[in-house]
């Protein structure tokens, strides 16, 4: 795949994600709520990100805009120096599942069809063959230990499994950025860690830029490139500074 | 995406609620048989009464009178200029009088007719006992109506006995008659044939029998003309001679009609089951819909267009509407041949003649199909459009 081996040879540190002065503004009734008050983010390629910030902060809203579903009011969203928001919404989706993947907090599946049938369909979208759709879902599958559950329904499978077949799901297309909302919210320690495993070695093995949106501290240590959020702003900070300032709001 | 997917989905969709499809498709079949097997039975009753009023053959015969009130009378001058027209084949002419029959002991009023050999092959009056006149001008074929008068239980009983006929005539088929009325007494002929025909007793004679006491004016001419496609033309020429033209096409057309309006109000009855039926559709659709909001949603974060998720709706309601569309067709047919057996055993058991009650026209079966389909389709549009604008974080966001 010519996407594949474009990937590598950029691996020179390019810019993938690039946000200038992004705010967004929700309309309730007669009040104007603002969410986002002026993000500037920059994220290079194979990166892995970590968003750390209390419920409510706008970290959804930020995802949500950076993946291309939600039109910030000002500001501009560049993509792998694609500015986003200037495409069609039918070119965007189409930009969207060959550059983004996405893991939800909670897994969303096509019921009726298979694990590998759901991990295959972004492909589908992509007008790929149903056989060569298959092989990359196989081949994803067993790149996160997954084989085994291929033909099994996904609302079968326990929470952590179904939450790594959402992680084989967001790569599949071979995009170069994943993001990840709260992805182990749902889940008990033991298979939030498998997750959390999962995310690492897309990032390091399969050289993935992430971005993982929390508001668990614990997750805090994952990455030195750490963004706090808070009242609709991102800062770049270190995981004491954190740790200080949460300390300082609990007093 | 690839139409073939979104079929494969679809269908994929529908299995995963197996029970409710099944139920959405029941109702369907329910309403398409009840229409397919209403509407048969029209079909079938305008079948039988068709093949009651005759044979394709006939429609290539006129039967041309002569009005009551002209003073055009139908003879052997009309005839030649009527048989002089174009594409027109052969014509026989029909003599009719009054009399009466006598066989033994019995006798009864009768309509005594003068007719030729071929004037058979030409009416709906067909020879079903006997071979027919041989051109001895003393001989006779009774109809069934006369027999039942004489007593005669087995037509065959009667053939090759000679009876007697009075034949009564009048100066206006007979102009050169001496007195207004005649009566010819006790006229000898031999029965050679028997004719299926109920309503009056009748004898037929050889028709030069009764020319040659001087009938001149015929009752009736039978035109054949070479195909019904100049049945209009013929018909204005022959009217514009003074004469009345009778079509079998016009009495075909005239129970079609009926039986048109008749189907109408069978199908009528189906479509009310279809109609619920629809409602079904729409029921079940959109129950899906809320169901599947989420995944809706994360479809189209997965890079599914609006356009192929509206897509995939109307393909579930049309697969609904197709197999039930399918399947009722085959119930609804199925269930008109099982009673058309039932009643053939029966009515061989009792004797009689075996009939078909119920006829499924092939073209008739598939626009039925295509139809169900249709309204499939039809009533997808509204839960397929809500599926395609739904916005995906707010679908994301349902529970």
């Amino acid at each position: 795949m010519a996407n594949r081996n474009q990937n590598k040879s950029k691996k020179s540190k390019s810019i993938v994600i690039e946000t200038q002065n992004l705010r967004k503004s929700f309309r309730f009734a007669k009040s104007e709520i603002s969410v986002l008050r002026g993000v500037d983010l920059k994220v290079k390629e194979g990166e892995l990100v970590v968003i750390f910030g209390p419920s409510g902060c706008g970290k959804s809203t930020l995802l949500n805009i950076l993946l291309g579903l939600e039109e910030p009011t000002t500001g501009e969203v560049k993509i792998l120096d694609e500015e986003i928001y200037n495409l069609s919404p039918d070119e965007r989706a189409h930009f969207r599942v060959r550059r983004m993947g996405m893991v939800y907090q909670q897994p969303i599946w096509i019921r009726s069809l298979s694990v590998i049938e759901n991990v295959a369909f972004p492909l589908y979208n992509l007008n790929l063959t149903k056989t060569s759709s298959l092989r990359e879902a196989r081949l994803v599958l067993s790149w996160l230990g997954l084989e085994k559950f291929k033909n099994h329904y996904p609302a079968t499978l326990s929470g952590g499994e179904q939450q790594k077949v959402t992680v084989a799901r967001a790569i599949v297309a071979n995009p170069t950025i994943v993001f990840a909302d709260e992805p182990t919210g749902n889940l008990d320690t033991k298979a939030a860690g498998e997750v959390i495993e999962t995310l690492k070695f897309l990032n390091r093995k399969l050289g993935r830029t992430v971005i993982l949106v929390t508001h668990n501290p614990q997750y805090l240590h994952l990455s030195k490139s750490l963004y706090y959020m808070e009242d609709g702003k991102v800062f770049k900070t270190s995981s004491q500074a954190i740790a200080k300032h949460i300390a300082e709001i609990s007093i | 995406m690839k139409f073939k997917y979104l079929l494969e989905i679809a269908f994929r969709n529908l299995w995963f609620r197996v029970g409710r499809t099944v139920i959405t498709i029941a109702g369907v079949v329910i309403g398409i048989g009840a229409i397919v097997f209403l509407v048969s039975l029209g079909y079938g009753l305008q079948k039988m009464t068709l093949a009651q009023i005759g044979t394709m053959k006939l429609l290539e015969v006129l039967d041309v009178y002569s009005e009551k009130s002209t003073i055009v009378r139908m003879n052997d001058k009309e005839v030649e200029r009527i048989s002089n027209l174009a594409h027109v084949e052969a014509t026989t002419p029909l003599i009719s009088l009054g009399g009466k029959i006598k066989r033994g002991d019995k006798e009864t009023e009768a309509i005594i007719y003068g007719a030729e050999r071929r004037y058979f092959d030409f009416s709906e009056t067909s020879l079903s006992t006997g071979a027919g006149f041989t051109g001895d001008l003393n001989e006779a074929i009774l109809n069934t109506a006369a027999l039942d008068l004489l007593g005669v239980k087995n037509p065959r009983d009667v053939l090759g006995e000679t009876i007697k006929t009075d034949v009564v005539l009048t100066k206006s088929v007979a102009p050169n008659l001496k007195k207004e009325r005649e009566t010819e007494k006790n006229l000898k002929v031999k029965v050679v044939g028997v004719v299926s025909e109920n309503g009056s007793a009748a004898v037929y004679l050889p028709l030069f029998k009764l020319t040659s006491k001087g009938v001149e004016n015929y009752q009736l001419l039978k035109v054949k003309i070479d195909s019904k496609e100049w049945v209009e033309q013929l018909r204005f020429q022959i009217e514009n001679f003074g004469f009345r033209v009778d079509w079998i096409g016009d009495t075909i057309a005239q129970v079609n009609q009926v039986f048109n309006l008749f189907k109408i109000i069978l199908g009528a009855f189906g479509g009310i089951a279809l109609l619920v039926s629809a409602l079904g559709i729409f029921n079940t659709l959109t129950v899906s819909l809320m169901e599947r909001t989420r995944e809706i949603g994360v479809m189209q974060v997965l890079g599914m267009r609006g356009k192929d998720i509206q897509k995939l709706f109307l393909i579930e309601a049309g697969l609904i509407g197709a197999v039930g569309g399918t399947a009722g067709t085959l119930v609804g047919y199925g269930l008109g041949q099982l009673l058309n057996y039932l009643l053939q055993i029966f009515a061989t058991r009792a004797g009689a003649e075996a009939v078909a009650i119920f006829y499924t026209p092939l073209p008739f079966a598939i626009l039925v199909g295509l139809f169900a389909l249709l309204i499939g389709l039809f009533t997808g549009i509204y839960p397929a459009l809500r599926a395609r604008h739904i916005h995906s974080l707010d679908a994301l966001r349902y529970e």
